[in-house]
Parts: structure tokens; sequence; C-alpha cells
């Protein structure tokens, strides 16, 4: 398993902005994919992990591309040094 | 990692919190593992998009989780283009805030039992045959109006059902008890704005009695992960294998039939 200094979390309410914000992420930085997570009701995640600069730049490259949409709900955040229980609990 | 599923009940205290949406709870639960030493009892997409997580340890030790929780999750509901966005998706204004928490210094003992996915035990011995319920919005008003529920009367909790993040919880016991118990709760959801609806049964039909739901465990509707590139899981594992137990059986007592948790189980299937 890589190590994981950081995970990157983006959340949508739409598989495309999903897919394109994942695909956007991994070539603006080295960040990894680990998964996608459907929430439940319209809500899909996407985690991605590597180094922390890496993933804060990932996530703020995804968010710029489609934080002024007006029908897309997208919010990201960044989990820096993860306990080894929040990596279980979320099974990453 | 721990589970907190022998907490001793003399010293912990249960935290919950509850999001709209994965990022939130997300954020809250790391701030609340770095904040204070506690433990995750159980964490679950309730279905909807809601997602709840329960923590128990020392009183201090929870509510400096709970705070630091709500706080971290706060930054990601309530400002900027995340509400805005959040109620335009969703056609209008949410019927309850995306965020709740609360924190229960000592809750009674079926309120553990439901939280920890245990069938209720017995507690204070109530010989009527009355049923009440009150249903509320959001799985924290459901905690909350359980804890009240049991500690204002002499009343046993019989089960849950309603679609989350609406809950209906149960109450069996003399007219009395029920009425009081079920009138405390839904006073205290009310002010909160998260009431639905309540109602009593002084003496229900027996055909009636049966049609109650009776779950106990609280379990994922809605949300699967997709995990890459070869692991396919049903929500996040909550530790052993014996974390999970298995379904009870129904104990509303002298309405009860015998082959109710047999009718239970499909039905249950076919309503997720």
């Amino acid at each position: 398993m890589m190590q994981r200094h950081a995970i990157g979390i983006l959340e949508t309410n739409s598989w495309g902005v999903a897919t394109t914000g994942l695909d956007q992420m991994l070539k603006s930085a080295n960040v990894n994919i680990i998964k996608y997570d459907l929430v439940g009701g319209v809500w899909i995640a996407v985690y991605v992990a590597g180094d922390i600069n890496a993933v804060r730049q990932a996530v703020d490259t995804a968010l710029s591309r489609y934080g002024e949409s007006p029908s897309v709900m997208i919010r990201g955040t960044v989990i820096a040094n993860p306990t080894p229980e929040f990596l279980q609990l979320y099974d990453l | 990692m721990a589970q907190g599923n022998n907490p001793d009940t003399r010293l912990a205290s249960l935290g919950v919190v509850e999001t709209l949406g994965l990022l939130p709870l997300v954020e809250a639960t790391d701030a609340m593992l770095k904040a204070a030493n506690i433990e995750v009892m159980r964490w679950e997409k309730i279905g909807l998009g809601w997602a709840v997580c329960c923590i128990t340890g020392s009183v201090g030790a929870v509510r400096a989780s709970v705070e630091a929780g709500h706080r971290a999750a706060d930054r990601l509901t309530q400002t900027g283009i995340a509400s805005d966005a959040m109620s335009r998706v969703l056609g209008g204004p949410l019927p309850f805030p995306a965020l709740n928490s609360c924190l229960l210094a000592n809750p009674a003992p079926q309120t553990w039992e439901w939280v920890m996915g245990k069938p209720p035990s017995r507690g204070r011995q109530s010989t009527g045959n009355a049923i009440g319920y009150v249903e509320v919005l959001g799985f924290v008003s459901a905690i909350l109006a359980l804890d009240l529920m049991l500690k204002g009367a002499n009343v046993n909790f019989t089960g849950y059902g309603g679609i989350p993040p609406r809950y209906v919880l149960w109450a069996q016991g003399d007219v009395g008890a029920v009425r009081t118990a079920v009138e405390a709760a839904a006073a205290m959801a009310r002010e909160g704005g998260r009431f639905v609806s309540s109602d009593i049964m002084a003496r229900p039909e027996v055909d009636t009695a049966e049609t109650i739901p009776s779950r106990y465990e609280i379990r994922p509707i809605t949300g699967f992960s997709l995990a890459l590139p070869h692991r396919l899981r049903l929500s996040a594992p909550t530790g052993g294998g014996e974390t999970r137990p298995a379904r009870a059986e129904k104990k509303v007592e002298k309405v009860e039939p015998a082959e109710q948790s047999e009718q239970t189980g499909p039905a249950e299937q076919a309503e997720d």
C-alpha cells in the first residue's frame, strides 16, 4: 500500500463533473485515485491520495474549474496527515 | 481500531454528528479524532445523502470532540457556494439544517442499544398495552427524542421505522406513560423545527400492532462505495464481524405473533 500523506476528496452532484474533476486532479498534480463513493441521494465523492501539496493543488484545480457553474454543486477538502482510525473508517 | 461496543456506561457519553453529504462528515470525523481521545462507535450512510457518526468517550472528550467536529463541518455546509448550490440542487431550502450534532452526557440504556445496533432489552417493567410514536427529522433529533422518551416516562422502546432522515420511534407502556413520553419528545422536536408527527394508540388492534416496524439496526440504505481497482464493499466496515449483529426478533409483548420476524425480513429488503 502506498503511503498516504494526505487525502483529497471532491464531492459533487453529477457523475460527469465527478469524472472530469477526477481527470483534472490526476492531470494537475501527482496524485492517485483511491475510490469513488456513492454517498446516496445526489452526491458522489471521489477520493485521491498523495503528497499534501500535490493533493491541495489537485483539489484547488478541480474546484476552480467548476466553482462558478450555476447548476453544479461541488466542494472539496484536503485531509492532511489522516489518523489510522480515519483511514479505517473510510476504508482507505 | 478499538470499537466502543462495550462502553463503560458510568463514564461513557454519546456524541452524534449528522451531515447532508459526505464531505462535511469527513471533515468532522478527522477533526473529532484529532481533537480528543474518543472512539468512533458507528459511522453510517443512513440514506438520501445523509451520513452520521457516533462517538463515545468521557464527557469532556466527547464535548470537545463534537464541538471541534461541528466547527470543521460548518465550513462546508453553511458558507459560500455550498449552501446556495445545495438549495438549488434540492429545489428549495432544506427542511432542517444540513449539519446537526448533539451530546448526551448520560444516555439511557436503550438509547445505547439502539445506537450500537442491538435489540432493545426491556428496561423498566411496564405492563401497559398502549403504543405511541413520534416522527422527527434527522438522526440527531431521533436520538434526542428517544432519550427523552425513555427518561421522561416508564415506557419501552420497541423499534423504529420511517424513511431516513425521517425516523418514527415507537414506545410501549401504560397509556399515561406513553402519552407523557410522546408529548415530551414531540414538544422538544417542535422547538427545533424537526417535528413531523406523533400519535398514540391506547388499545391498538392486534393486526395494527403487527404492522409496526421493528428495525433496530442502523443500516445503510442507499449508499455504497465503489473502490478501485478490485474492491466492492458495502459501506464502511465497523471493525470485526461481531459488531454487525444479526437482526433481532420483535419484542412488543402481548401482541406478538410468533412468525413476526419471518414476515418483516423480506418486506424490509423490498422497501430498501
